[in-house]
């Protein structure tokens, strides 16, 4: 490549050798690089196309897979499944009432062979159709299940596809969830009428799954309460058709429970307790230290090692202490509890501890009755109609806490019932011509209607208020406007005694 | 580079025995939205019985194409986009990256009512359309047609993906002063959100200010 040249420096000279190389090497690199462009191009074009496609690509033999077909019709899905080999797997089919919380216990099965299977389920869900479901393997009819027109008479208003519940997911079992789905009934009130809830995937409705699994893999039946295991704030805790506790500010000074079952997400009970020492209000929603109630209670999975039978399957208690900002200030310890043995319940005490120790005398007042028109009461001996009772009240406004007595049961035990007169999902009432903005500025509760229970010890020693308003106002400074169809009663005002550490049973259930 | 030559080869069969399947696309412009007709739609024999009618697409669609698809059964227009009756509509978001999809389209007969069926991506939808169509005579336009090539459009382009008529239903009506022959049949358009305004009147009969006819895709009868 180089050569002496006289003055001994030297000379770069190409021959013809040294330029058919460096073509060569040009070439070569061209063609690596087109190569390699093509080779992207390719399967970026490969992975576009089969993702559209119906091709089912076993990367795994021993794990179960499959590719869905592109669905034609509502009703109708099919799936291309690889059940592998060495363990028995077997379609499992469910029609009942289902939730996220768990997989059914009773379902039909059929064992699958390994290899390559088509699955198609057919879902005629319509009332006219008799709620149909057909399961087809390889183009064969293997499971048929017809529910009959009854099994929601008035056919659905929402279906909601039901994904694996929580735990099974990333892989924890060998569960190939194909289909689910969860219906919430239509439910008729009037014609012309509709109804517009909302609920969530925790509440048990019916519906159906359709999956492969081992055949001999077996599932705990779907706890009935929600927010204790997993951290579901959101969904709040409790139970998952019943009453569940869930605060959104940390600051919140008032107990909320929702009831998703219901309908709705919006707080369905809310309360509001005062406690007493003597006759000093010690902490109230004006307490202007209070930060919030803490939960002092180790939650469940915390407690390793524990060799104490699990209660979590039969109740749940949390602790809350109030987080006051003043070394002196009373700091009471209430407990929430919820019980499977009672479905509808939430129950509330004040526990035997020692920031319980002073207290004599605890009030809950039970808040936003204009939100549900309350109007009906029974406090042990009749239902009585807050428009027609309670007239013999001399010249005490309509506002001023009106005690009544209460009648205890044969038992001993008190029982507050209330409720709405009205009949239908108030959220109706806004569609009323006449007083669609006075509903609308009471923020009507937008469920299902819902009644109220306390069921309360003797020895709580209860004494019963309530408060009534005639008018309403949705803006602090706009006019009262007169509540369509009379008096509704505000609050109910529960004084107890405090040292009783027995539980106040609330309850909530469809009117 | 002798293993990405024989791995390109591979590809390269794989990807035809693919678009034999999904339609034959050659994306040009990745501004444009391109449409292919799938020749022979997959369905599995069990759930034929189930489906009368059935067209199906594979789209490209670009980065950032804001659209919505507005389907529904009545009377429809031989030519332009006149439709009287009841429509469902849904919106696509757009995407940052282009994407490809299929449409599916399907029309059933149950009892006495005529279910169509629209399938995009993952979504999927079905109506009733309050028309008696006779499949044996209907009309048909599509934007591509089963076994023909992929169909480019820029993306200010109205697309009358399915238009099905009876021509045995002809009916004259007066719109806007205009002589109007309507058929019982149904539509499936896809809109850019932009020209929302310009579908509301062509839906109506009427021809928006300055519009360009070329703003609206034509058909092609099947």
């Amino acid at each position: 490549m180089t050569t002496g040249s006289p003055n001994g420096r030297a000379r770069f000279r190409f021959s013809l050798w040294h330029i058919l190389a460096l073509t060569a090497i040009i070439a070569v690199w061209t063609a690596v690089l087109l190569a390699f462009e093509t080779n992207a191009r390719l399967t970026q074009r490969r992975n576009d196309l089969l993702a559209l496609s119906s091709r089912l690509e076993i990367a795994d033999p021993d794990r179960l897979q499959c590719v869905a077909y592109p669905p034609v019709a509502k009703d109708l899905k099919s799936w291309e499944v690889h059940v592998p080999e060495r363990k028995a797997f077997e379609l499992r089919f469910c029609v009942a009432t289902v939730s996220k919380a768990g997989m059914p216990q009773d379902f039909e099965k059929i064992p699958l062979t390994a290899g390559r299977h088509r699955i198609t389920l057919h879902s005629a869900d319509h009332p006219d159709e008799g709620f149909r479901f057909r399961v087809f393997v390889d183009g064969q009819t293997v499971i048929a299940r017809s529910m009959g027109r009854e099994w929601m008479p008035n056919g659905w208003q929402r279906a909601s596809g039901l994904n694996p519940p929580f735990i099974m997911r990333g892989g924890a079992t060998s569960m190939l969830h194909l289909s689910g789905k969860s219906y919430t009934p239509r439910t008729k009130f009037e014609s012309g009428s509709y109804f517009n809830g909302q609920s969530d995937e925790w509440v048990s409705h019916l519906g159906y799954r359709l999956w492969i699994d081992r055949a001999d893999q077996t599932y705990p039946p779907p706890s009935p309460f929600v927010g204790f295991e997993h951290l579901q704030s959101y969904d709040g805790m409790g139970l998952r058709d019943g009453l569940r506790y869930r605060t959104r500010q940390s600051q919140q000074y008032a107990w909320t429970f929702i009831r998703p079952a219901s309908e709705s997400r919006k707080p369905v009970l809310t309360i509001v307790p005062e406690f007493f020492v003597g006759n000093q209000k010690v902490l109230g929603d004006q307490t202007i230290e209070f930060a919030g109630w803490k939960r002092i209670d180790v939650p469940r999975e915390q407690k390793a090692g524990s060799t104490q039978a699990d209660p979590g399957e039969s109740a749940y208690s949390i602790l809350l202490q109030a987080d006051v900002e003043s070394a002196s200030a009373a700091k009471p310890v209430v407990e929430l509890r919820w019980d499977a043995s009672r479905p509808k319940d939430v129950g509330i005490r004040l526990p035997k501890t020692p920031p319980n120790a002073d207290l004599t005398k605890w009030r809950m007042r039970i808040i936003d009755g204009t939100s549900h028109l309350w109007r009906l009461l029974d406090a042990g001996e009749q239902t009585r109609d807050v428009r027609t009772s309670f007239r013999d009240t001399g010249d005490q406004p309509l506002s001023h806490p009106l005690p009544l007595p209460l009648d205890p049961q044969s038992d001993g035990s008190y029982r507050i019932s209330w409720r709405t007169d009205i009949a239908k999902p108030l959220q109706m009432l806004e569609r009323d011509k006449e007083n669609a903005n006075a509903y609308r500025s009471l923020s009507l509760f937008r469920g299902l209607p819902v009644a109220f229970e306390a069921e309360i010890a003797a020895s709580q020693e209860p004494r019963l208020k309530i408060v009534r308003v005639l008018q309403h106002s949705g803006e602090p400074n706009a006019a009262r406007k007169p509540i369509p169809g009379g008096p509704v009663i505000k609050e109910l005002q529960i004084e107890l005694d405090a040292t009783a550490a027995e539980y106040v049973w609330f309850r909530a259930f469809p009117r | 580079m002798i293993i990405w030559t024989r791995d390109n080869r591979e590809l390269r069969e794989d990807v035809l025995r693919l678009e034999a399947e999904l339609g034959r696309m050659e994306i040009d412009d990745v501004d444009a939205i391109y449409i292919v007709a799938i020749e022979e739609p997959i369905v599995p024999p069990e759930v034929a019985p189930h489906v009368d009618l059935l067209w199906q697409f594979r789209c490209y669609l670009p980065p950032g194409y804001d659209f919505q698809t507005m389907r529904g059964g009545g009377r429809v227009s031989e030519s332009g986009m006149y439709f009287q009756g009841g429509f469902g509509s849904s919106r696509s978001s757009p995407r940052p990256e282009p994407y490809h999809e299929l449409l599916t389209i399907s029309l059933r007969r149950q009892d006495d009512r005529l279910v169509c069926f629209y399938s995009f991506g993952g979504s999927s939808v079905s109506g009733t359309w309050n028309v008696d169509l006779d499949s044996e005579n209907l009309v048909v336009e599509t934007l591509a047609s089963p076994g023909g090539p992929a169909q480019s459009f820029d993306q200010s382009t109205i697309l009358p993906i399915l238009k099905a008529y009876d021509p045995n239903t002809a009916e004259v009506k007066e719109i806007n002063g205009q002589s109007i022959t309507t058929y019982a049949g149904g539509i499936v358009v896809v809109c850019p959100r932009k020209l929302d305004p310009e579908f509301e009147q062509l839906r109506r009969g009427r021809t928006p200010d300055g519009f360009q006819a070329s703003s609206l895709a034509e058909g092609q009868r099947q």
